[in-house]
């Protein structure tokens, strides 16, 4: 049996402003290899909290969490970050300064390897950004790129290290209909095609109907509306 | 190290950020400022230090040893007293050196060692102990150090100020400290002041004159010296200097009228209302309006004519060429410049300088002009230096002979040439004065009043020395013929060795070598041992010259710390500027640690840019010091500097300790300032951060 490439067990979250304000009342999940999981529900139901908490940007006040077999701790944290999950934001962020490829090499010089010319890391970010459609925007700052290529260049720049899972903050959200489309269609094929976990928060019933799995937020409980019966 | 460029990256000035921009700019400015201010400060105090130790260790030497009292007391020291061999005299540490035997006592013939006398201090085979020679040879064995011994003796310096240029000589007479030369320490050389063409004039003019005479108690006009000795000074002087130019003084300078060109026409600007005809003649017809309007100021009322010259039979004709008129004595304008060379026969008469002759040559306005002058009529313009071992025979000089070396002067029948203090210059004595230095003599029934006569040979700097303005330079045996007289008891302050060598920061180490080697030879008792920073006269200065740069390096830790927090509050700033980016780096997988450095970063940047900016500048404006002082003192009206304290131009010693202190301070402090800011980005929570949606 494949082991799981997250595990969420018993996640809960309150937040205190200044009573206490529970959000997630007890949120288990798991996803593995090949799974497309969407998050829908209405606003301020705790979407984003559940998934910044699942890409280990939030701690959770109680709860277990792991991820590629790894338990979630302050140690563990920034490796898991860099090298089995990454992030798609509704905008963007990208780092401004940085040309879109420095943007896509990012995670790699954090990881403190070579991304000298030549060498494999810097052969695979241009083999995203050919397969992005974006090669001839290689040497653009962030700053100059349209919403649709942004969000591209954040897609390859989640794509550099080839992550476990894709945690997606509504990644159409910005976009007009024919980016959004390509969006989707490649955060979809990269978790099929690439048997990875793919975990979509989204309004968007279009994107939420793509993906395998499906579940609500509802008075901090995850209920799951459609079990995809492949 | 990615943190690195994120933080080159974040300080780049952007418009989208123009008041991190701003700060930024600001901080770096405040940072530059001080560290140029530190070591601009630094390197002049270095500097001043420096040329003043310079100054006081040239007048002296960087280690004295000097007699303890216990040598005093030793019978090697008091034997002399009593001992027909010496003389009954006791003798000075040059001539204890030079004495042949160690113990002139004769129990035969001279009377029973006292009693109360300390014992002698004999060696295990009897012999008297030499202090003097030990020390001597002890010293011998280091290399590169020399060792002298030097006296000082007090006099009465006498000195005739203007006795032979103006009407009224002035007297000075100064209690003052006489001390030797010695002539190996060449570095008093470089302390002294060069010789202007008014101390050429000078020393010319006092020439043909004897050393003054004393009438009782009083100095009177010296009498002239035969003829022939004044030729042979004379002759001296010209072969030692060579005059090459001259110039018309501040009155103008009358062409004698036999000795006009023979062709050609100079303009010339006839004095109206003058009761002699006279008429200007610039060197430069251009130069005339210039001429007249100097005139004019005066007083003096011109009108232009021409000059047909034809020698002697020159004429003078109205500007419009129509009438002439009678042909003016014809003056050159003051400033004007002619080719000398000196007529030797005029030496072998001249019983003045007036008497001596010079070919002189210039061109006025385009025409020729030679012609055979009085020297009197024209100052010195330039000279130099022909035969530099005839030279020392009327200034203070190097012995041509010996690169490191001092010699002062001594002409017969004029006395001996002295050093003075620069003080004396500023108060109008030049090279070539005359005057004599009076002591007292103690005989049996009386007390005599003794004159040497002495002449000033150069003067020197003494830089801040408290006795400085006191203390006199003369030679050896001079100075020895002064001390003889002095009370003996008091001899401890003005008698010792001078011990000197290249580097005046080894003072310490050899200070200690010496103490050493003393305490081996077993004479260590009779002497004290002291580096120029002990000596009383200077330990004083020193050590508030030092404390002062003590406080003032507490001073500029402090404002560097207040310039480097600056940093703080741009680099508050620039965190919640960044704090989306923040954000993304952590999403990525950048450690909180990492996070912290890239401010780090920031602030090491900005305090490195800082001082190294800083630190140009600082190095720009010592090399241009000067200019920069000159203009200041022109703003300011008033010298910005006392050149009686500071010297000439302002002494800057580039000081490496300040610039190490100033960039290792800047950049720590600048690194703590970053702190703060690096721990408020670090605790950020990427979530709360990116919640931007």
């Amino acid at each position: 049996m494949t082991r799981p490439l997250l595990k969420a067990l018993n996640i809960k979250k309150s937040y205190y402003i200044p009573h206490e304000v529970p959000i997630l009342k007890g949120v288990s999940l798991e996803i593995y290899p090949g799974d497309t999981v969407a998050i829908t529900g209405r606003s301020g139901q705790g979407k984003s909290t559940l998934l910044q908490i699942l890409g280990t940007l939030e701690p959770s006040c109680s709860g277990t969490l792991e991820i590629a077999s790894k338990p979630v701790s302050i140690r563990t944290k920034n490796t898991i970050r860099n090298r089995h999950i990454a992030f798609i934001f509704q905008s963007f962020h990208l780092l401004e300064d940085y040309t879109a490829l420095e943007n896509i090499l990012m995670p790699v010089r954090i990881a403190r390897e070579s991304t000298r010319e030549g060498s494999p890391a810097h052969q695979r970010a241009w083999m995203l950004l050919e397969q992005m459609n974006m090669a001839h925007r290689a040497h653009f700052q962030a700053k100059y790129l349209s919403g649709g290529e942004k969000q591209r260049i954040a897609i390859a720049r989640a794509f550099i290290h080839n992550p476990d899972i894709i945690f997606a903050d509504e990644p159409s959200g910005n976009l007009d209909k024919e980016n959004a489309q390509l969006t989707h269609r490649l955060l979809i094929d990269f978790a099929v095609n690439q048997n990875k976990g793919l975990l979509v928060v989204t309004h968007d019933p279009e994107l939420a109907a793509m993906c395998g799995h499906s579940y609500e937020i509802y008075d901090g409980c995850l209920c799951s509306r459609r079990e995809a019966s492949l | 190290m990615y943190e690195f460029s994120v933080a080159a990256k974040y300080l780049r000035p952007r418009w989208r950020q123009l008041s991190v921009s701003i700060i930024s700019l600001i901080s770096l400015f405040v940072i530059a400022a001080v560290v140029w201010l530190v070591v601009v400060f630094f390197s002049i105090s270095n500097g001043l230090t420096d040329s003043w130790i310079d100054k006081l260790v040239a007048l002296t030497a960087p280690v004295r040893i000097t007699p303890t009292e216990a040598y005093f007391n030793s019978y090697y020291h008091r034997i002399d007293e009593i001992s027909a061999a010496a003389n009954f005299t006791t003798k000075s540490i040059g001539e204890k050196l030079a004495s042949e035997s160690t113990d002139p006592y004769n129990p035969e013939w001279d009377v029973e060692i006292p009693s109360h006398w300390l014992p002698a201090d004999r060696q295990s085979t009897g012999q008297l102990r030499d202090p003097v020679k030990e020390a001597f040879a002890a010293i011998a064995t280091l290399p590169g150090v020399t060792a002298s011994d030097y006296e000082v003796g007090v006099a009465n310096l006498n000195l005739l100020k203007h006795i032979l240029r103006s009407t009224s000589p002035s007297n000075i007479v100064q209690p003052s400290f006489i001390g030797s030369l010695d002539p190996n320490n060449g570095k008093l050389l470089e302390a002294t002041v060069s010789v202007t063409p008014a101390d050429l004039m000078n020393i010319l003019t006092n020439l043909p004159y004897d050393a003054s005479e004393f009438i009782d108690g009083d100095m009177r006009l010296p009498a002239k010296a035969s003829q022939k000795i004044i030729q042979s000074r004379l002759e001296a002087f010209f072969k030692a200097v060579k005059i090459q130019t001259l110039s018309a003084p501040l009155k103008g300078w009358q062409i004698p009228i036999e000795q006009l060109p023979a062709n050609g026409y100079w303009d010339a600007l006839l004095v109206t209302k003058a009761k002699h005809p006279v008429a200007w003649v610039a060197k430069d017809r251009a130069d005339i309006p210039k001429l007249r309007l100097r005139l004019a100021q005066l007083g003096i009322e011109t009108e232009s004519i021409k000059i047909k010259l034809a020698g002697s039979s020159s004429v003078a004709i109205s500007d419009d060429g129509a009438t002439s008129i009678p042909l003016p004595a014809l003056k050159l304008n003051e400033g004007i410049i002619l080719n000398a060379t000196l007529v030797p026969s005029s030496l072998a008469t001249a019983s003045s300088v007036s008497a001596i002759q010079f070919d002189v040559q210039a061109s006025v306005q385009g025409v020729l002009l030679t012609a055979q002058t009085a020297f009197k009529e024209l100052n010195i313009e330039k000279w130099a230096v022909r035969d530099p071992s005839l030279a020392q025979s009327f200034w203070v000089s190097r012995s041509p002979a010996r690169v490191d070396s001092i010699s002062l002067p001594s002409i017969t029948g004029i006395g001996e040439g002295v050093l003075l203090p620069k003080s004396y210059r500023e108060s109008g004595v030049l090279i070539g004065d005359r005057g004599s230095l009076s002591y007292y003599d103690l005989t049996a029934s009386s007390l005599q009043e003794q004159h040497e006569p002495i002449f000033v040979a150069g003067f020197y700097d003494p830089g801040i020395i408290p006795i400085g303005g006191k203390y006199i330079v003369a030679s050896k045996a001079l100075t020895s013929l002064i001390q003889g007289f002095a009370n003996s008891k008091d001899i401890s302050a003005k008698n010792g060795i001078n011990i000197r060598f290249a580097n005046n920061d080894d003072a310490g180490n050899i200070k200690k070598r010496l103490e050493s080697l003393f305490d081996d030879a077993g004479i260590s008792q009779y002497w004290k041992i002291e580096t120029f920073r002990e000596y009383e006269f200077t330990r004083d200065i020193l050590q508030q010259l030092q404390s002062e740069k003590r406080l003032f390096t507490l001073l500029a830790a402090v404002i560097i710390i207040v310039a480097c927090s600056n940093i703080i509050s741009m680099l508050i700033i620039l965190v919640n500027d960044k704090k989306i980016e923040i954000g993304i780096l952590r999403s990525m997988g950048a450690s909180s640690f990492s996070i912290a450095t890239i401010f780090a970063f920031c602030g090491a940047i900005m305090g490195t840019a800082g001082s190294l900016i800083g630190t140009a500048l600082a190095l720009l404006t010592l090399k241009n010091i000067q200019t920069l002082v000159d203009a200041i003192s022109y703003l300011q009206g008033q010298e910005m500097f006392n050149p009686m304290f500071y010297g000439e131009s302002l002494p800057t010693s580039i000081s490496a300790e300040a610039l190490i202190f100033v960039s290792i301070a800047t950049c720590i402090v600048s690194i703590i300032a970053a702190i703060v800011p690096a721990i408020k980005a670090s605790l950020l929570r990427p979530t709360a951060i990116l919640r931007s949606e």
